[in-house]
This record gives C-alpha cells, sequence and structure tokens, in this order.
C-alpha cells in the first residue's frame, strides 16, 4: 500500500525537485476529497468515479495515478482525465489547472458546468476566482481557498481544511 | 461533667445528632475514599483517553495536510486541562510533529512511547493513541497526566469531610433547638407549673397546649388532672365552707398556742400531748384569742405526730361558737322549763289547796250568823287565800303554763285594757298613739295570750327605741285575696282584724327582718333578751290561725302587722259567771272526779248542797266503773284533767261514747303544754281553773246543764 499522503514527503519536496513537488500535491488533490463535499446530483450512481480533471500541461505525468491507485472517495472510485482547456470541464468533479497552461482564464464558478472544484497553483489562483490554490511557503506545500467560489460552486468545504489554510477569501469574513 | 442521663434534653440530642452523623459520615466517607482509590486509575485513563480521542480527532487533518503549527495550536488548547502536563504527536517514523508542554518543569516527557497503550510512570499516566485516517497511521498522540498524590487526594477528600461536617453538626444544633421548642421547652413548662402549684396550691394553673403530639397530650392530661384536682378542691372547700370548717396545719403546739385564749392554753397543751402518748388524734374545744374582742369558741379536731417539743399538727378548725351560744341558750331554756315545772307543780298543788280553802271558807261564812264577829276573821282569810290564789296565777304566767283558752277578743277592748300597764312598762320619753278603729271585726284568741303578744311587741319597740320615740298601736279590717295569700302560703283568704304596732326606732336590716321571729334570735347582748318574745308573739298568732308579718327600715323603725281570722256569727255566750254569790239548784246526777280529796269533798259537798245527786270518783278508771256500775242516767261529768293513771281526756272519750248525751266540765288547777298542744280544750269546751268558789262551780254547772255550754 503506497504512503502518498504521508507529510514526511514533504522533506524531499524542499529538495527543490518537481518530482517531489508534484508527489506531494497529488496527494493534496486526494486528500481535498475527504474535505470537500459534492452535492448528491454530482454522482449519478452510488458507484460513479470521483473525476479527477488536469487541464493544460500535465505536471505529474504518472505520479497523480500512482497516487490514487487503489483509493476511493466516500465510496466512489477515483478516475483522472486529462483535457486542454479550462472550459473543457464537463464530467469533472475536481479540476487541477497546472501553472503552465495556455489557458490564463481563469475559470470562475458561475462559469462552471456543475460542481466542479478548481484547484490552481500560484498565489493569485484563489485570490482571482479560483478554488483552492496552492502554493509554496517556507519550502512546504500550503494551500488558499476561495470561499466564495467554492460555494458558488454548491460545495462544502469542511472547516477543518479551512483552519489549515493559509489564507481564505471570503466576502462574509472580511477579506 | 455530669452524666449523660443528667444532662438536658437539649444536649442528649445535640450529641446523639453529633455523634451520628460523624459516625455515618466516618462509614459514608470511607467507603467514598476505597471506591475512589480503586476506580481511580481506570477512571483517569477512561478520563485522558477521551481527552486524547478529542485531540487526536483535530489533529489528523493537521497531519495529512502537514501542517505542525496547527497541531501545536491544537496542542496549546489542552491549558484548560493543568493536570495534563505534556503531550507530543510524533510520526509513524518516531520524530516529533508538535509538543506541549504546560510549564517549563515538563518540557521534557517522562517516557517515550511509540505504540498505542498506557502505562504509570513516577506519578504519571502516559497514554499514547494512534492517529489514523483510512486505516492509515498518520502519527501517534501522547499525552503526559501528573497523578495527584494520594496526600493530596486525601486532604481533599478531608476537606470536603470537613465541610459536610460541619453542615451536620450546624443541622443537629440547628435540630436540637427545634426540639429544645418542641419538647424541652414544653416539658420545662409543665415542671414550672407543677412547682408553682406545689408552692401556691393553686390548680387553676394551665399549661398552654401548642402542638397536639405525645407532649400535648401529656399538657393535655395534665390540664385535665389539675382540672380534677380544681374540681376536688373545690369541692372540699365549699364542703368545709358548709360545715364551717377549715383545714388548719401548724408546725409546732406553739404556733397553734398561740391563737388560744390564755385561760385555755394548758388545755390545749395536755390534749395534745396525751394525743402524741397515745398515737390517737386530738378533739378540743378553746375559746381563741381574737384581736378584736369578740369571744369566739373553736374546736379542733386533728392529728399530732413526730417526736419531741416540735409536732406537726394536721387538723380541722370549726368556730363553733354559735353552737356554743346555742348550748348556753338551750340550757337557759333548759333552766326556765325546770323552774317552770318547780312553779307550775307547787301551783297544781297550792291550786289544790286553796280550792278547798277557799271552799271551806265559803260554807264556813254561810254557816255563820248575820253580824258574828268571826266573819270578819272569816273573809281575812278568804281575801288571803284569793292572794295566794293571784300569787300561783303569777307563777303559773312566768312558767307559761297557762291553759290556752281562746275566747271572742274585741281588739279594741283588750288594747284599751292594757293600755295603762303599757304606760307603765315603757319609759317616759316614748309616746303612745293609738288608732282604733270602732268598727275592728271580733276575732278569735286567747285574751291573755293577745295581751302577752301587745306586751311584747311594746317591749321590742322600746328596746328599738333607747332615745324615746312614738310607739303606735292600730286596728282595722282588711280582706286579703288571692294575690296576697299566693305570695304567703301561710296565710288563708278571708276576712281579717288587723293589729298594726310600729315604732319609730333603730330599724332593721332585710335580713334581721327575715329571722326576727326565729327562736333565740336576738340582737341584744346577752342576758338582756331571751330571744324569744317575737318567737311566742309568732307562735300565739299562728296557733289563732293568723299571721304576722314585719317590715323595717334602718333608721326608720319597724312595723309589726297581726292579722286574725275574722269569727263569724255574732259574740258567744261568756261562760264567765256573774259573781252574783248565788248557788243555782240542780237535782241531776253529776259525777265528780278528782284525785284530790279535798277538792273533791268540797266540789261533792256544794253540789249535793244545791240539790245534785253526785256520784264521785278518784281516779279515770273508777269513774267509769261508778258509770257502769250506776243504773241511772248520768247528766254531767265533771273532771279533773291531770290525773295518775287515765286523764280527764280519756275518761271523756271513753264516757261520751257510753253515754252520747253527758255535760263534761273540766277543772284542773295545773295544764300540761302537751294538752294545749294537742288542741284538747278549745272555746267549747268547757274549763274552770283552780281555785274555783263553790258559787263559781255551782253556777258553771247550772249553766252547763242549762245548754250553755255543748256537750264535748
Amino acid at each position: 500500500m503506497a504512503a502518498a499522503t504521508r507529510a514526511e514527503a514533504q522533506a524531499p519536496a524542499r529538495a527543490d525537485s518537481a518530482s517531489l513537488e508534484y508527489e506531494v500535491k497529488a496527494a493534496y488533490l486526494l486528500n481535498f476529497t475527504r474535505y470537500v463535499e459534492w452535492p448528491p446530483s454530482a454522482f449519478p450512481r452510488q458507484d460513479s468515479p470521483l473525476v479527477i480533471c488536469v487541464i493544460g500541461p500535465d505536471p505529474f505525468r504518472t505520479i497523480l495515478e500512482r497516487t490514487v491507485e487503489g483509493k476511493a472517495a466516500d465510496g466512489h472510485p477515483i478516475a483522472i482525465q486529462r483535457a486542454a482547456l479550462a472550459s473543457d470541464t464537463r464530467g469533472c468533479h475536481m479540476a487541477f489547472i497546472a501553472s503552465g497552461s495556455q489557458d490564463v482564464r481563469i475559470p470562475q464558478s458561475d462559469q462552471l458546468e456543475g460542481a466542479v472544484l478548481t484547484i490552481g497553483e500560484g498565489r493569485g489562483f484563489a485570490r482571482r476566482g479560483g478554488m483552492i490554490g496552492l502554493v509554496i511557503m517556507d519550502a512546504t506545500v500550503r494551500f488558499e481557498i476561495n470561499l466564495d467560489a467554492v460555494r458558488g460552486a454548491g460545495l462544502q468545504v469542511s472547516s477543518r481544511l479551512l483552519a489549515l489554510a493559509t489564507r481564505v477569501y471570503s466576502t462574509e469574513a472580511g477579506e | 461533667m455530669a452524666r449523660f442521663r443528667d444532662r438536658p434534653i437539649r444536649d442528649k440530642v445535640a450529641l446523639l445528632i453529633g455523634v451520628a452523623s460523624i459516625v455515618g459520615m466516618g462509614f459514608a466517607g470511607l467507603t467514598v475514599i476505597v471506591y475512589d482509590l480503586i476506580t481511580f486509575k481506570p477512571r483517569v485513563v477512561r478520563d485522558l483517553d477521551s481527552q486524547a480521542e478529542i485531540i487526536g480527532l483535530n489533529a489528523i487533518p493537521a497531519l495529512t495536510f502537514s501542517d505542525p503549527k496547527a497541531a501545536s495550536e491544537n496542542l496549546a488548547t489542552l491549558r484548560s486541562r493543568p493536570e495534563i502536563g505534556f503531550a507530543s504527536i510524533r510520526l509513524p517514523s518516531g520524530s516529533l510533529f508538535a509538543s506541549y508542554a504546560r510549564d517549563s518543569t515538563r518540557a521534557r516527557p517522562v517516557a517515550e512511547r511509540r505504540a498505542p497503550g498506557y502505562e504509570f510512570r513516577a506519578g504519571h499516566l502516559v497514554l499514547t493513541r494512534a492517529l489514523s485516517s483510512d486505516d492509515l497511521v498518520l502519527g501517534y498522540l501522547t499525552l503526559e497526566y501528573d497523578l495527584p498524590s494520594v496526600w493530596a487526594r486525601l486532604a481533599r477528600y478531608g476537606i470536603m469531610a470537613a465541610t459536610v461536617l460541619l453542615a451536620l453538626l450546624t443541622a443537629a444544633a440547628l435540630l436540637s433547638r427545634t426540639l429544645v421548642r418542641t419538647v424541652s421547652s414544653p416539658l420545662g413548662r409543665l415542671a414550672e407549673a407543677s412547682r408553682q402549684i406545689a408552692a401556691t396550691r393553686d390548680f387553676r394553673v394551665r399549661v398552654a397546649q401548642d402542638s397536639n403530639d405525645e407532649i400535648g397530650q401529656l399538657t393535655k392530661a395534665f390540664n385535665e388532672m389539675l382540672g380534677a384536682l380544681q374540681q376536688s378542691e373545690e369541692r372540699l372547700r365549699l364542703a368545709l365552707e358548709a360545715a364551717e370548717m377549715r383545714i388548719t396545719e401548724a408546725a409546732s403546739v406553739d404556733a397553734l398556742i398561740e391563737e388560744v385564749h390564755p385561760e385555755d392554753r394548758d388545755l390545749v397543751r395536755r390534749t395534745i400531748g396525751h394525743s402524741l402518748e397515745a398515737g390517737q388524734g386530738f378533739d378540743v374545744e378553746f375559746r381563741t384569742s381574737g384581736g378584736d374582742g369578740v369571744e369566739r369558741w373553736a374546736a379542733l379536731r386533728g392529728h399530732a405526730s413526730g417526736e419531741g417539743k416540735a409536732p406537726q399538727l394536721v387538723g380541722v378548725l370549726q368556730d363553733v361558737t354559735d353552737r356554743r351560744q346555742l348550748e348556753l341558750q338551750l340550757i337557759q331554756s333548759q333552766k326556765m322549763e325546770a323552774i317552770g315545772n318547780l312553779a307550775g307543780g307547787i301551783a297544781h298543788d297550792f291550786n289544790n289547796l286553796l280550792t278547798a280553802i277557799i271552799g271551806y271558807v265559803k260554807f264556813v261564812e254561810r254557816a255563820l250568823p248575820e253580824g258574828s264577829p268571826i266573819r270578819d276573821d272569816v273573809a281575812e282569810i278568804d281575801r288571803a287565800a284569793r292572794r295566794a290564789a293571784l300569787l300561783t296565777s303569777h307563777l303559773l304566767s312566768y312558767a307559761r303554763r297557762q291553759m290556752v283558752m281562746p275566747t271572742a277578743v274585741h281588739m279594741n277592748a283588750s288594747v284599751g285594757s292594757i293600755q295603762p300597764m303599757l304606760r307603765r312598762l315603757l319609759s317616759e320619753d316614748i309616746e303612745i298613739v293609738t288608732a282604733l278603729d270602732p268598727r275592728v271585726w271580733v276575732t278569735r284568741i286567747d285574751q291573755g295570750q293577745f295581751e302577752q303578744l301587745i306586751v311584747n311587741m311594746a317591749v321590742n319597740a322600746r328596746d328599738a327605741m333607747p332615745h324615746g320615740g312614738k310607739l303606735r298601736i292600730r286596728t282595722g279590717n282588711t280582706v286579703l285575696g288571692g294575690e296576697e295569700t299566693r305570695r304567703n302560703t301561710d296565710v288563708l283568704p278571708g276576712e281579717y282584724a288587723v293589729l298594726t304596732i310600729s315604732d319609730t326606732g333603730a330599724g332593721m336590716t332585710p335580713e334581721i327582718a327575715a329571722r326576727v321571729f326565729e327562736p333565740f334570735f336576738t340582737t341584744k347582748p346577752v342576758g338582756q333578751g331571751s330571744g324569744l318574745g317575737l318567737a311566742m308573739c309568732y307562735g300565739i298568732v299562728k296557733q289563732a290561725d293568723g299571721h304576722i308579718s314585719v317590715e323595717s327600715e334602718v333608721g326608720r323603725g319597724s312595723v309589726f302587722t297581726i292579722f286574725l281570722p275574722r269569727l263569724e256569727g255574732s259574740e258567744p255566750k261568756s261562760l264567765h259567771p256573774t259573781e252574783e254569790d248565788v248557788i243555782p239548784p240542780g237535782t241531776e246526777t253529776v259525777l265528780f272526779v278528782e284525785d284530790d280529796s279535798t277538792v273533791r269533798d268540797m266540789g261533792m259537798r256544794v253540789l249535793r248542797g244545791a240539790g245534785y245527786e253526785v256520784l264521785e270518783a278518784d281516779s279515770g278508771e273508777r269513774a267509769l266503773a261508778v258509770s257502769r256500775a250506776s243504773a241511772g242516767s248520768i247528766h254531767m261529768l265533771v273532771t279533773d284533767v291531770i290525773m295518775p293513771g287515765m286523764s280527764g281526756r280519756e275518761l271523756v272519750e271513753i264516757l261520751c261514747r257510753e253515754r252520747p248525751h253527758l255535760h263534761v266540765l273540766y277543772v284542773s288547777g295545773y295544764t300540761e303544754d302537751v294538752i294545749v298542744r294537742r288542741g284538747i280544750l278549745d272555746e267549747r269546751t268547757p274549763f274552770l281553773a283552780k281555785p274555783f268558789t263553790p258559787t263559781r262551780l255551782a253556777q258553771t254547772v247550772r249553766q252547763i246543764l242549762d245548754g250553755a255550754g255543748r256537750p264535748a
């Protein structure tokens, strides 16, 4: 059984190795499925797969497949799709938009079809309408959350996840 | 310290409650401590485990996203559990992910555990819990709990126990106070009431009953007992009061002696001395040394007990002054009675002798020729004999042995005849005023007694007016109807002649007026009045079927009113013969019964001289024999009243049955009260008092035979 989500995987991430960084990020993607709740309509059947879409050039190569292999999210098997455009997120539950994507436009929650959790890289992602933005702080992968965007897509995010976010964008919180 | 059972109930209760509390507390406390000690460790482990679960739940996301800062913040919430000294989260590799130390003394862990479970080490409980997500162990949470020392725990129990004990003792004190209010105080009141009653003998005391429990019942029973005692005491008091007695107690003979008249002290001392020696009760009467100068007599009946010179005396003391006075009066009246008997006896014999003397003197006088010088001598004997007769009459009067012989009496005449005598009787400063109604009815009473009545009333009035005044005598008529007689059951309705005698003297109180007719009742000093004067008046009036009443007002005087029934019909014929010195003749047969031979001989000689056939007998029995032996008719019986054997009355009763047409004449020089009281003789019974003259005898016999007197 792989230990992809172990926090100790961070230590090699600090070695500034790209592959290590994306191993952590892959684990994060899997972990986010445990703290985010999709509306029941997002899954046609009980055993419908939770689809993770990677938009643009794929930085994970095979890492993501290895990470989610044999894993399930609340009973749903996890499937991975790849797409070229951010607008093409039909059938996705989670969309990772790599920072090297051609499409610089960040998909807003009201432009998405269905409940799709958008995850991007860099500080501007969450601030500019993305839902979870992965950032590197002190050589560690952290994340920011745009709560308005998450809620706008009809998703629920756990308070425990919010507590771990380095920054939460929310009109309610006044940020 | 007093013994427990002698202590007040309040203390006992407080003590008992205190002891019970302490013992109960001891057991309860011990149980709690033992239970606590036994269950302490498992409880601490459970407690710490649940704490670890909560901390762990929040630590998992931090581990998941590799956020030691968040994990440390999470651990920092253990500040609210000061007994947890150290906590740490380690990664499965053993490296420290986050830690917490309560203070600098616990900066380091006491044990480094790598597996879930717990252990007690050096006063600490170290508990490790695996933090896992989806069966994947993310790390280990270790909590170190600083166990309190046993002494610290015991001290905590001690404080608790002391607090509870204090509360219990306060409760015990409060309870005992309540008990004092509900038990001790009522009992105290009962005891106080008992003491008070013992001291004052006042059984009217009652104890307030303010509950219905046992003590309330006791109080109620106590009060009921007091009620019964009070009633009993009251009965005894009333009984003693009715008997005019009082219970007396004296600590010594000397204490009693002080109340005794000096002259009687020796007697009392001797009596009590004998009583002590004999061991019996004593009964002594003595005069008291009352300070008011009035001599009172007391009777003391009691018991002396005790040794030596200070015997205890308990007895019943009775004022017997009245009884003593009554005894004196009784002695006086017995003396009077004895003198009366003596005087009456002498008078009786004298009358017989005087009858003979007067009779024979008459014979001598008749036998003497006119002008005989002896006639004067004989007349002198006759006068002397008559004076002697008057003397016996006075003697009888004094002894109140006079024959009661009611006759028709005209009040005005009696008052008129007695008035000169009243004038002599009353002092000069008393004015006699008479108002006599000429139409006053004739009444029926013994003439002598009626006059005696007036005299007695006058004497009474005189004594009421020592400084002079007015004595009013008034006569009149009245008709008493139903109204007056209903108020006085003694009086019958009818026509009455009324004699009113009033004075302007001192008067009487209603109390005295009510008793004024009682025998021996007198307000006069001893020796100055017999107490019989008004009683005699009462008797005289009652004997005449009349009524006497008195109205009096202190300072204004008294009014005595005498009602005598009107005598119906005309004035009866007088039996008194005219003093004509003529002996009327007769031829009838007369039986003369007389035990005194001189009187009998004289009488026979008179009657035979007048021409009567005379049979004689010296007793009632002999007279019966003579009558039965006589074949011819006997027209008249002349008999003495008092004779040895059969009395005159008995003889008359028998003879009148045998000879229905017999005329009867009683002769007597002496009459017994018994005869008068039995009413043998009334105005219809012909009676001749000794001494009588031959003429008087002959005339009376003739009148009766001629029909002036009816047959007996």
